[in-house]
């Protein structure tokens, strides 16, 4: 199926090593938008939010 | 819809870049150059 046969030594890090590098700086750029908007007053008292897990209470606004 | 709650972003960012990279990698070893190696053999064939 889909003309698989052999591997080719195609070249994977030497052309696509800034992509990677993107995709790691575009991961932790979302991990700190995330972790912001979980902070907000929409999210901040969501059951699903981690900080329950670790003990965290309810909080007023 | 969860695409749209903070709390799973990095999930959904991880496991989209694994799967886009896995994607790219059968593609370019696999895949690709099979169908390179088929259009370049068309190429070079000649009639006698």
């Amino acid at each position: 199926a889909f003309g698989i046969r052999r591997a080719y030594p195609t070249p994977i890090v030497k052309p696509l090593w800034p992509y990677a590098v993107g995709g790691v700086i575009t991961f932790f750029l979302f991990a700190k938008a995330a972790n912001a908007s979980m902070n907000t007053e929409e999210f901040i008292n969501d059951p699903r939010n981690p900080r329950f897990k670790a003990g965290g209470v309810k909080e007023e606004h | 819809m969860p695409q749209l709650v903070p709390f799973y972003f990095t999930n959904q960012i991880f496991y989209g870049f694994a799967s886009l990279s896995v994607i790219v990698y059968l593609f370019s070893i696999y895949i690709l150059p099979h169908y390179l190696e088929i259009y370049v053999t068309r190429i070079f064939i000649t009639k006698t």
